[in-house]
C-alpha cells in the first residue's frame, strides 16, 4: 500500500471487502480528490434534481386542477425520481464517497463502513459540507 | 382517468407543459454529464488501478461503475422516454384538441346550440333561444339555408307560411347540425381523455415496475450484488416482455427511444431469443420486427404441425379402442371428444395451410424475403396471428423509409386466407397503381388486417369490432410516425366497407396519425361529420360507386360520400355486371368489391393520387 507518505503496505489484515487480496496499494490524495469528485456530483445531482421538481411541481398541480389523469401521476413522478432514483443515485456517491474518505484518512482499507466512521475519522477540513449532523441522521450512524 | 372538461381543456397552457418537456429532456442531458464524471473522474482517474489496488477497490470501482450505469438507464428510461417524452406528446395530443375546439366552440354558439352532460359523453342541443325562434316561425337564417327556404321578415307572408310547412324539417336539421356538433365534441374528448390515461399510466407503472438500485458498500455488499448483477441481466428482456404484452404503458414513440438507446448488441440478443415480442410491436422498426416475424412464424407452423401430429394420433387411438364412436338413439354415433379433435384437427389445418401462404407469397425460391414483382419492392411481415378471424400486418416497400405510406384496412369476412390471395391481391394492385401514377417517390403499401373482423353481414351491424381494433389501429399508425426514418411519410389510412368503420372509429374515439383517410365502399364510419376525425376535412375522401349495395345499408351513420358529413368525394367505376339480367342484385353485390379492378381505373387512379398527395389529380 502506498500511504500518505508514499510507503507501501501489503498484505494487510482483510475484512469481507478484502476476502482472499494479496495486494494493497493506495495514494490517499488521490482517493481524497476523488471522493471530492463524488461529493461534487452529488450535490450537484441534487441541486439539480431539486429544480427540477420544483419546476414540475406547479404545472402538475395546473393540470390535476384541470381534471386530468396526467397531473397527479406527474407530481408524484417527479417526486419519486428526486428522492427514488436520482435520490437513490446521489445517496450511493455518496455513501460511497464517506467510504473512500475514512479508507483515505486512515491510510487503510476499512472493513465495513458506517457514517459514524466517516464522521469521527474523515477529513472535514477537505469536506466542509458534510457536517457529523448529517451522518447523525442516518440510520446506520 | 381523466375528468378533463372541454373548458379545462381548452384553457390549458400546452406551452407550459412542452417547456417542461423540454426541461426534463435537458435535465437528463446535464445528469449524465455526471454519470460520465464518475466514469471518467472517479474510476478512470483518481480512483484509478495506479492510484490504489487491490480486491476492494476493483469492487468499488465495479460498484461505481454499476451505480453510474444505473443512473444512465434511469435517465433514459425515466427523465426521457417517459418524463421528458410523455410531457412532450401530451401537450401535442392536448394542443391539437384545443385546436379542434377553438373551430367548434365558436360554431356552436354561433348556431345557438348549448353543450350539456358529463366530459365522457357531452351533448349538443339547441339552446333555448334557439328552439323558440324556431317555433316563433323565426329561424336564424343559416337554418333556413340548411333546410333551402327564405328567411321570414317577420310579417304574415308566403316566406312565414313555407317556415311553418317546413317547421317539421327545420327542427330536424338544427338537430341534425347540433349531432354533428355533439359528434365532434365528443370525438375531441374522447382523443384528449386517451391521450391523458395513457400519459398518466406511463408515469404510474414506471414508479410500480422500477429495478432496484445497485446495493451500497459495505458488509453485506458481496451478497448482494450477486442478485443485482443477475436482474441486471434480465433487466432488458423484462422490458421487452413488458412493452410486448402492453403492460409498460410506453406509446410507440417512446417504445421507439427505448429501443434506439438498447446497444446493437442488446437488439440483436432481443431479436434472436425473443422474436415473439420483437415481431408485433409498434415502435420498433420494420426491418427488425420483419425479421423477428419470420422466425416467429416459421416456428408457429411447427408448432401447429407437431399439434397436428398429437391430434392425428389421439384420433387413431380412439379408432383403436372404439372410443370415437358411443351409442346413441339411432346407433353409433361420433362421440362428443372425437368431435371436438376433428374439429380442433381443421382448424389446426387451416390456420397452417393459411400460415405456409403467408410464408410462401412473402419469402422467395431460395428462403429469402421475396419481392413484389410488380414494383420490387420487398415485402415486410409485421405481424400475424390465428386468433379469432386470424390477423395479418404485411408492408410492400419499407414503411420507414418511404416517401408514402397506405395502410389498406379491409372488412367483412376478412381473414388470415385472404392475406396471401384476395385482400393480398388488392394490397398489390394499390402498390402497383401508386408506382404507376405516383409522383416518383416510393410509397410503402400495407395490408392492415390487426383487428379482428367481423365474419358476415350481421356480425358487420355491429361495431364493437371496429371499437376492439381502435387502439390497434392508433398504435399502428404511431408506429410508423415514430421509426420514420427522415422526414415522416405522408400516412393515408384506406378503409373499404367495414374497414372503413374500423379507421373512422379509431380517429374518432383513440385517434389516429394520419395525414389522409379514404373510404372506400363505406356503410358508415362511426361518426357522422368528417370533422370529428381529427384529421383536416380537406384530406378525408369518400368513394361509392352507384351500383354499390352498400349504400343502402349506412348503419354506422352518415354516408361519407354525402355533402352534409363534410370530407370529399372521388369518383369510381361499377365495372361489374350481373350475369343475367333478371340477376339484378349481382351487379350491387359484385360492385362492392370492384374498386381495385383493372377496369376500374377511374377509382384506381383516384386512390393512387390521394395516396401520393396529388390531390389536384383527384376527379
Amino acid at each position: 500500500m502506498r500511504c500518505s507518505s508514499g510507503a507501501t503496505f501489503a498484505s494487510l489484515e482483510r475484512g469481507p471487502l478484502m476476502a482472499g487480496a494479496d495486494v494493497f496499494t493506495m495514494e490517499p490524495d488521490e482517493v481524497h480528490k476523488s471522493v471530492e469528485v463524488l461529493f461534487d456530483i452529488e450535490s450537484a445531482v441534487d441541486r439539480e434534481t431539486a429544480s427540477i421538481a420544483e419546476e414540475t411541481a406547479p404545472v402538475a398541480e395546473t393540470l390535476s386542477a384541470a381534471g386530468t389523469a396526467f397531473g397527479p401521476a406527474l407530481g408524484e413522478a417527479a417526486e419519486w425520481w428526486k428522492l427514488h432514483r436520482a435520490g437513490g443515485f446521489t445517496r450511493l456517491a455518496g455513501t460511497t464517497g464517506e467510504y473512500l474518505a475514512t479508507c483515505a484518512e486512515e491510510a487503510v482499507e476499512v472493513d465495513d463502513y458506517n457514517a459514524g466512521a466517516f464522521a469521527s475519522h474523515a477529513d472535514h477540513d477537505r469536506y466542509p459540507d458534510r457536517a457529523n449532523a448529517t451522518a447523525s441522521a442516518r440510520p446506520d450512524w | 382517468m381523466s375528468d378533463m372538461t372541454w373548458q379545462d381543456l381548452r384553457d390549458l397552457d400546452c406551452e407550459a407543459i412542452r417547456d417542461l418537456g423540454e426541461a426534463w429532456k435537458s435535465h437528463a442531458s446535464t445528469m449524465a454529464e455526471q454519470a460520465q464524471r464518475i466514469r471518467d473522474e472517479v474510476v478512470g482517474g483518481h480512483l484509478s488501478v495506479e492510484n490504489y489496488e487491490s480486491d476492494t477497490a476493483d469492487t468499488v470501482r465495479e460498484q461505481l461503475t454499476l451505480t453510474a450505469d444505473r443512473f444512465d438507464d434511469d435517465l433514459s428510461d425515466y427523465a426521457t422516454v417517459r418524463l421528458s417524452t410523455s410531457l412532450l406528446e401530451a401537450a401535442d395530443a392536448f394542443e391539437a384538441e384545443q385546436g379542434e375546439l377553438e373551430e367548434l366552440i365558436p360554431l356552436i354558439e354561433s348556431h345557438g346550440f348549448e353543450i350539456d352532460g358529463d366530459p365522457d359523453d357531452y351533448r349538443v342541443k339547441p339552446t333555448g333561444d334557439l328552439q323558440w325562434a324556431i317555433n316563433k316561425l323565426n329561424p336564424p337564417q343559416w337554418l333556413c339555408d340548411r333546410v333551402g327556404i327564405n328567411k321570414p321578415d317577420g310579417f304574415l307572408d308566403w316566406d312565414t307560411l313555407n317556415t311553418l310547412f317546413n317547421l317539421q324539417d327545420l327542427i330536424a336539421a338544427a338537430w341534425s347540425l347540433g349531432g354533428q356538433y355533439e359528434d365532434w365534441l365528443q370525438a375531441v374528448m374522447s382523443r384528449a381523455h386517451d391521450a391523458d390515461d395513457d400519459a398518466a399510466a406511463v408515469l404510474s407503472e414506471m414508479r410500480e415496475s422500477a429495478p432496484g438500485l445497485p446495493p451500497q458498500l459495505g458488509a453485506t455488499y458481496d451478497d448482494l450484488v450477486g442478485d443485482y448483477k443477475s436482474e441486471l441481466s434480465e433487466e432488458i428482456a423484462e422490458e421487452m416482455q413488458a412493452i410486448a404484452g402492453g403492460e409498460s404503458g410506453l406509446s410507440p414513440g417512446q417504445v421507439n427511444e427505448w429501443w434506439n438507446n438498447l446497444s446493437d448488441a442488446e437488439r440483436e440478443a432481443l431479436i434472436e431469443e425473443h422474436p415473439e415480442w420483437v415481431g408485433p410491436t409498434d415502435g420498433i422498426p420494420v426491418e427488425s420486427r420483419d425479421t423477428a416475424n419470420r422466425v416467429v412464424l416459421d416456428r408457429e407452423i411447427d408448432g401447429i404441425g407437431g399439434r397436428i401430429t398429437e391430434v392425428e394420433q389421439l384420433m387413431a387411438e380412439m379408432e383403436a379402442n372404439g372410443t370415437d364412436t358411443v351409442t346413441g338413439r339411432y346407433g353409433q354415433e361420433t362421440s362428443d371428444a372425437y368431435a371436438e379433435l376433428e374439429d380442433e384437427l381443421a382448424d389446426l389445418r387451416q390456420d397452417r395451410t393459411d400460415l405456409e401462404n403467408l410464408q410462401d407469397h412473402i419469402t422467395d425460391a431460395d428462403g429469402n424475403p421475396a419481392n413484389f414483382d410488380g414494383t420490387g419492392q420487398p415485402y415486410y411481415l409485421l405481424g400475424f396471428g390465428t386468433e379469432g378471424s386470424g390477423e395479418a400486418i404485411v408492408s410492400i416497400g419499407n414503411p420507414d423509409t418511404a416517401d408514402n405510406v397506405n395502410a389498406y384496412v379491409p372488412g367483412t369476412g376478412s381473414n388470415l386466407d385472404g392475406a396471401s390471395n384476395g385482400l393480398m391481391d388488392r394490397t398489390e394492385t394499390m402498390a402497383r397503381d401508386a408506382d404507376r401514377w405516383g409522383d416518383g417517390g416510393e410509397t410503402a403499401t400495407v395490408l392492415w388486417m390487426g383487428y379482428d373482423a367481423p365474419d358476415n353481414l350481421l356480425e358487420a351491424t355491429d361495431d364493437k369490432w371496429a371499437q376492439e381494433g381502435s387502439a390497434s389501429l392508433e398504435s399502428f399508425t404511431q408506429g410508423i410516425r415514430s421509426t420514420a426514418e427522415g422526414d415522416p411519410s405522408n400516412l393515408t389510412l384506406t378503409g373499404h366497407s367495414y374497414g372503413t368503420t374500423m379507421v373512422g372509429t379509431a380517429a374518432s374515439t383513440e385517434g389516429v396519425d394520419a395525414d389522409n383517410i379514404m373510404f372506400v365502399a363505406s356503410p358508415g364510419v362511426g361518426t357522422d361529420t368528417a370533422s370529428a376525425l381529427g384529421v383536416d376535412e380537406s384530406n378525408v375522401w369518400a368513394s361509392t360507386n352507384d351500383e354499390d349495395v352498400i349504400q343502402y345499408g349506412m348503419v354506422h351513420g352518415t354516408d361519407p360520400t354525402s355533402a352534409e358529413f363534410g370530407g370529399n368525394e372521388f369518383a369510381s367505376d361499377s365495372p361489374r355486371e350481373a350475369s343475367a339480367p333478371w340477376k339484378f342484385w349481382e351487379g350491387a353485390v359484385e360492385n362492392h368489391s370492384s374498386y381495385w379492378d383493372l377496369n376500374n381505373e377511374t377509382s384506381r387512379r383516384n386512390q393512387s393520387h390521394i395516396v401520393t398527395g396529388q390531390e389536384s389529380g383527384v376527379s
